[in-house]
């Protein structure tokens, strides 16, 4: 009895579905007439919820971002902005504003080195009367001497 | 060509015609007979076929690579014919044994389908299955689908698919025995 029941794997595998002479030929050109009419779908940004708290917090960053850097804009003046200037306009700029040089090679700082200095030799340096003598020779200050 | 170089030529505008052109001619024919089986009817089936190349057209860019480009192709397909076939039932109020019985008719009325007794008779009992299960038939037992590609498609797990297309075998062989 079971010898004669049909098993799938009996029947032939066979493809049952045929199609019209030349259909395979012909698809592509019909679809791409078709596909000519219907473009590409852009996709359009879907507003939500979460869009809005992530706009929000951007915003917030820059703000922050923002209001922590305008004073250091303010007061800082960059290297490469002084460095445009030429010498002459920036001594007219200080004369402008009553300041000599005197002033300012008496900055706090430059007074405090050389009080700290007094009337001692610099220690590091050691030259002989001798070559004082011949350098100043050389350099032709006898002169001003 | 390979499925990567279709993408590619694809993602330029200036080749894109040319790429979905080839990519139609490498597909159309797995396509088309996996929603023909489905169907049975070849204008349905061509009606079908074309929407589906359509909607890879206009959504092929959105196409992330996560899974094979022709399990992807196969799931559009798939989707189509689900809801063409839903559509037809809710027009005509029909049921589905309704349904079933009126593709079984143009199994016998069909020109283009064997003709072959046996193979006649195998297609009858195949539109005896649900859907689904007819779907995983067709994917397993004519086109050979691994069952890891058949999850792509289908969104189930390969473990409920094996059982799908066993007992699928079963529904069959019992149909072609009881006739």
């Amino acid at each position: 009895m079971d010898n004669k029941r049909i098993r799938l794997e009996d029947i032939p595998k066979i493809n049952p579905v045929h199609t019209p002479d030349h259909y395979f030929e012909d698809l592509p050109q019909r679809i791409q007439a078709r596909v000519q009419q219907n473009p590409t779908k852009v996709l359009k940004p879907h507003w939500t919820a979460r869009h809005s708290w992530l706009t929000a917090g951007a915003a917030a960053s820059v703000a922050i971002l923002m209001y922590l850097s305008w004073p250091t804009r303010q007061d800082s003046i960059g290297v490469e902005t002084l460095s445009q200037l030429k010498t002459e306009d920036i001594v007219q700029y200080l004369e402008h504003e009553n300041v000599s040089l005197q002033d300012l090679s008496d900055t706090e700082k430059n007074k405090m080195l050389i009080d700290s200095l007094g009337n001692q030799p610099l220690p590091q340096v050691k030259i002989s009367n001798k070559e004082i003598m011949e350098q100043l020779s050389l350099e032709d200050f006898e002169d001003v001497i | 060509m390979t499925d990567q170089e279709l993408l590619d030529k694809f993602a330029n505008p200036e080749t894109r015609n040319y790429a979905f052109n080839l990519l139609v001619r490498k597909y159309q024919q797995k396509v088309y007979g996996l929603i023909r089986k489905m169907v049975i009817d070849h204008s349905d089936a061509d009606d079908l076929t074309q929407e589906t190349f359509i909607k890879v057209w206009q959504h092929l860019e959105t196409f992330r690579g996560d899974s094979q480009l022709y399990t992807w192709l196969y799931r559009i397909a798939t989707n189509e014919t689900f809801n063409f076939l839903n559509k037809k039932r809710r027009r005509f109020f029909l049921s589905l044994d309704s349904v079933d019985h009126e593709l079984e008719a143009k199994i016998d009325a069909d020109p283009l389908l064997s003709g072959d007794d046996i193979q006649n008779k195998l297609q009858k009992a195949i539109l005896r299955l649900p859907e689904k299960q007819r779907l995983v038939f067709h994917l397993r037992y004519y086109d050979e689908m691994p069952y890891e590609e058949m999850s792509e498609v289908t969104g189930t797990s390969e473990g409920a698919l094996k059982a799908s297309y066993h007992h699928a075998v079963k529904k069959i062989e019992e149909f072609l025995n009881g006739n």
